[in-house]
């Protein structure tokens, strides 16, 4: 890597005040040097007593298919990563699409049981309350029950209103904010973090 | 060269040394400003390069995985130093040892330019130290740290517009 040099046009945008960068520039070009002849023999003496890296599944995956078998079960494994992520997208949005029913009283999914189980209650009592304009078997599906079974489906269900309570609090947490506090924080795991046992060995 | 290393191939990792010791070294140097110190540090950022390689994603320079190592490293390492009683002020870096004057105010000038950017909080002070002291270029920076290029932008000048204030302010008698 060769040294480069600030130029203030790589920050673009408006002018920059050049006083701190300046300042920096000749900082660095004084301190300047490279490191002993030994420097190396010193890191790989080292090296020598460091437990050996570990390939991990990032790096396993950027390995170059050394055979066809390698590839293969690079592949194999990548689907199978990619199954279990879509599988656990989906779990995740049947389990919301569910949590999300459950709270809403009026929503579809719960309506058609409520308006399915009265009904053959209600065919018999309309076939014996002298109304012969009721059709006896369509009638569950074309009833006017649901819309009155709305209030009776929320008071029916009293799980149902409370966790409604509760939905508005889980709405907001779906939408977060993505932008200055999470690009601010580098991620950690792949970046190591530096650790005190690494000491440096000795320079005779 | 890492897919070596992580073959077990140690001489592809001494090549690695080989290549990146100087501007690892440097970027060491202007955050410690004690060769000695810097040459512990840099080769405790190798080792600790060598145990973690197998995180490494490989998006980017791996001299720029390794100067970003180092220069946490180092500043964590400086303020180990700042916490611990300093029994001998820092000797200026370049400065001409011909005139004890200028050496000395060399030293002190230089001393407050590297304490300013440790006092810099995150993530300006990651993004000044690898531009400044890595040499790395905005792009490099932006792909290692996993940031858009704007952010990594508006990160440097923020940073530089605090740095001027600090070292205004430590100009000033």
């Amino acid at each position: 890597m060769s040294r480069r040099d600030f130029d203030p046009s790589e920050l673009g945008g408006e002018p920059l005040d050049r006083e701190a960068a300046d300042e920096l520039q000749r900082y660095a070009r004084l301190a300047d040097g490279d490191a002993s002849p030994a420097f190396a023999d010193r890191v790989m003496a080292a090296v020598e007593q460091a437990p050996p890296p570990r390939r991990g599944f990032l790096a396993w995956l950027r390995l170059p298919s050394a055979g066809p078998m390698r590839g293969l079960a690079q592949a194999v494994v990548l689907a199978g990563a990619l199954a279990l992520m879509a599988g656990g997208m989906l779990a995740a949005g049947e389990l919301a699409r569910w949590l999300r029913g459950s709270n809403l009283g009026g929503s579809p999914s719960p309506a058609p049981s409520e308006s399915f189980v009265p009904s053959p209650s209600v065919s018999p009592e309309g076939s014996a309350s002298d109304d012969p304009a009721s059709p006896s078997e369509s009638e569950p599906e074309a009833s006017p029950q649901p819309s009155g079974s709305v209030p009776g489906s929320a008071s029916a269900n009293p799980s149902a209103v409370g966790s409604a309570a509760s939905s508005p609090s889980e709405t907001p947490d779906d939408s977060g904010s993505p932008d200055e506090s999470e690009t601010a924080t580098p991620s950690q795991t792949e970046t190591p973090e530096p650790t005190p046992s690494a000491t440096p060995t000795q320079s005779p | 060269m890492a897919d070596a290393v992580l073959d077990g191939d140690r001489d592809a990792f001494r090549i690695l040394v080989e290549r990146e010791q100087g501007v690892v070294y440097r970027a060491c140097l202007r955050i410690m400003g004690r060769p000695h110190d810097a040459e512990d540090v840099a080769q405790e950022s190798f080792v600790i390069a060598y145990r973690s390689l197998g995180s490494w994603r490989g998006d980017g320079p791996l001299g720029a995985w390794l100067l970003r190592i180092a220069t946490r490293q180092a500043f964590r390492r400086l303020g180990q130093r700042r916490d611990a009683v300093e029994l001998s002020p820092d000797l200026p870096i370049g400065a001409p040892r011909s005139d004890p004057l200028a050496a000395t105010l060399a030293g002190e000038r230089q001393r407050s330019v590297r304490l300013a950017v440790a006092a810099l909080g995150e993530p300006y002070r990651e993004v000044v130290a690898l531009r400044f002291f890595g040499e790395l270029t905005l792009d490099e920076i932006a792909s290692v740290t996993q940031r858009p290029l704007n952010t990594v932008k508006t990160h440097l000048r923020r940073g530089l517009e605090r740095l001027r204030g600090t070292l205004a302010a430590e100009a000033t008698p």
